[in-house]
């Protein structure tokens, strides 16, 4: 396992500044992938997940959000270490990623091909011509049907699946080892979600890219993922394989989450919801962040701030009353 | 009690135009979209029926049509067998007051600048409900029944969470006291845990005040743990109607069948193997004969060429020429 680990994260805090103070949006969060895994990140909107990855990319969204502590190894190497310069080649050449709102990261007036070449000639080298014939191979990888006529076309002239399709194909362009993909079918239909998901898939089989996905569907993650970890409040709660995690859940919040998914329970009947509101940055930050939200909360949850111990052979959750989670409802 | 249904939409066609190009102008050519392309369906008292289907499939458009809030090109929507068309404005005013609608975004459709108390007020002072000097009164004991503090009156939406939001939006619907909300993705744009929050209010509501709903959704888990019928539309058309049992576990039509077997569950284990392939064709350009046949696996020159006649199938309503030489479609048994 070690020895074909790609990336590990351990102990990554990201805090914004906020009127002198350094607020945190991201506190310890560890995880880690290896080469042709699918690690599912998991968690509501605010719970950090997005900008862990931004973080780990390097591409935090303003110079008052900045990584606080831990390291992210990257293929042996700390990437929060490295120069621009160095950051740069990885992250064309190594790792990529790949966007919630295609259009919004296509530039509108550059055809698609032109898109696809440009790094594939910057990083690789190749000619204008080679550059050409491997963007329509690239296409025709991702399932765009007529790549050599479509390679000309601009981005509006795609539909939303063909958008994401066209991104995936810039990512892969310079065959990373890892592919970020934050909330990448989010925006689309569910028969378009399975078609892209379906090409993740594919591409990881052929190519053996591993991929960290971002979502809030524990139903993609079930369907996908081959391990995942849990967010809450900026760190991680629970990590483990997805077949042990999801049947039963060791953390309250994920057993909470898993829980309020309607299709499980008899129609018509109250769903089970997890009371009140996820808390802003820089609230609760004492003891653990879920306890209002808890049904388990005691004392020392509101004291000490949880620390992740084993639950199995590389299952964590974070949660002072784990002796008693093993009583929590098992997934149907 | 009459023996009309609660609302009844008969043959209803919603279109826009679309903005003209070059050829447009040169050869005077005016293009119309239709959104909703003739569409029946019924709502009875009290009862929950989801709409769902994929974005573009004209749900939207036609839950904007029955409340008019977008112009209808023809058809009718009649509440207990009325229509609203060449109503005394008095009338019409009442018959709107029965149906009551809850947006998708939750932020978009509060006024930033008005409090939450004068929000909810508004609707008793336009409908003249309660005389000025019980408004705050009344809209205290709304804000209670959908869940939220008597003092959120004077507060304003910035300072309130997205489920929180959704909750005024509902209580809004809620004041006149309609036969009919119709929620168009109202729990779409909530975090799970919040999703179910409002989604157990919708049931309560429900259950206590007889409300009817009409559900409109994306989601065909929500729809199926809130929903008694539904509706599936594609195209503009409605293609399969009927129980929320059979539609969604022994759905009649090749879409519906499609749709159920791309629903991500956590349970289960892989991706569905009947994923449809391709996108929607535009509206812009509908095809000829049934609108789902240039996309299904079973499509034979009839359905190219003729739009199938709606089908009764045991409780079900299905618009395919194969539904009665097939047996029932059995997607893999997930909600």
């Amino acid at each position: 396992m070690m020895a074909n680990m790609l990336l590990d994260v351990r102990g990554l805090s990201v805090g914004v500044m906020q009127g002198g103070r350094s607020t945190a949006l991201v506190d310890g969060a560890s995880f880690s992938v290896s080469a042709g895994e699918v690690m599912g990140l998991v968690g509501e909107s605010g719970s950090g997940k997005t900008i862990t990855c931004r973080a780990m990319m390097r591409l935090l969204p303003s110079a008052a959000t900045q990584v606080t502590a831990g390291q992210v190894l990257f293929e042996g190497q700390d990437l929060l270490l490295l120069g621009d310069g160095a950051m740069r080649a990885v992250r064309g050449q190594r790792l990529a990623m790949i966007f919630q709102n295609p259009l919004s990261h296509l530039n509108p007036v550059m055809t698609i091909g032109a898109q696809i070449a440009e790094p594939l000639r910057r990083n690789q080298g190749l000619s204008r011509r080679e550059a050409h014939t491997e963007a329509v191979d690239l296409l025709r990888q991702v399932g765009i049907p007529d790549p050599a006529r479509r390679i000309s076309d601009y981005p509006h002239q795609f539909s939303g699946g063909m958008r994401q399709r066209a991104m995936i194909a810039g990512a892969l362009a310079c065959r990373p080892a890892l592919l970020v993909a934050d909330e990448p079918t989010t925006a689309l239909d569910v028969t378009v979600q399975a078609q892209i998901l379906r090409l993740l898939l594919d591409l990881r089989d052929r190519t053996g890219l591993a991929i960290v996905l971002i979502t809030h569907d524990l139903g993609v993650v079930g369907q996908t993922c081959d391990r995942l970890a849990v967010m809450y409040g900026g760190r991680v709660v629970e990590r483990g394989r997805v077949a042990e995690v999801l049947a039963r859940p060791r953390h309250p919040y994920t057993a909470g989450l898993l829980a309020s998914q309607p299709g499980r329970g008899v129609p018509g009947t109250k769903l089970p919801s997890i009371s009140g509101q996820p808390p802003a940055p820089g609230e609760l930050t004492e003891g653990c962040r879920f306890r209002p939200r808890c049904t388990l909360a005691a004392d020392i949850c509101a004291s000490r701030i949880p620390q992740p111990h084993a639950i199995a052979d590389g299952w964590i959750s974070a949660c002072h009353r784990s002796a008693e989670t093993q009583a929590l409802e098992p997934a149907a | 009690m009459s023996t009309h249904p609660l609302l009844a939409v008969e043959n209803l066609v919603v279109s826009f135009p679309v903005p003209m190009g070059l050829t447009d102008i040169a050869t005077l050519r005016r293009r119309r979209v239709r959104a909703v392309a003739g569409v029946d369906l019924i709502v009875n008292r009290g009862e929950t029926l989801g709409l769902v289907g994929e974005s573009g499939c004209g749900k939207s458009t036609l839950s904007r049509a029955i409340v008019g809030l977008v112009p209808t090109e023809a058809g009718r929507v009649r509440l207990d067998g009325r229509d609203r068309e060449g109503m005394s404005a008095p009338d019409r005013r009442a018959w709107h007051r029965r149906v009551q609608m809850v947006f998708q975004e939750p932020h978009a459709s509060l006024n930033p600048r008005m409090t939450i108390g004068q929000t909810l007020g508004e609707v008793f002072r336009v409908h003249r409900i309660c005389p000025p000097a019980e408004i705050e009164a009344r809209v205290g004991d709304l804000l209670e029944a959908v869940g939220l503090r008597r003092d959120f009156a004077n507060r304003r939406p910035h300072g309130l969470s997205g489920g929180q939001c959704q909750r005024v939006g509902i209580a809004r619907a809620l004041a006149v006291e309609p036969d009919l909300i119709i929620a168009d993705e109202a729990v779409s744009a909530l975090d799970v845990s919040i999703q179910a929050q409002v989604l157990n209010l919708f049931m309560e509501l429900q259950r206590a005040r007889g409300v009817a709903l009409l559900f409109v959704s994306h989601d065909l888990t929500v729809v199926r743990h809130l929903c008694q019928r539904v509706a599936v539309m594609y195209l503009g058309h409605v293609v399969e109607i009927g129980p929320a049992d059979a539609v969604l576990h022994a759905p009649l039509h090749p879409y519906t069948a499609a749709l159920v077997a791309a629903i991500p569950q956590p349970g289960k284990q892989s991706l569905a193997d009947t994923a449809l392939m391709g996108e929607p064709p535009s509206p812009l350009n509908p095809p000829s004969g049934c609108p789902f046949h240039p996309r299904c696996a079973r499509a034979i020159s009839i359905c190219a060429s003729a739009m199938p006649e709606p089908r009764r199938i045991a409780q079900t309503t299905v618009w395919c020429h194969h539904a009665e030489d097939t047996p029932a479609l059995q997607p893999e048994r997930i909600i």
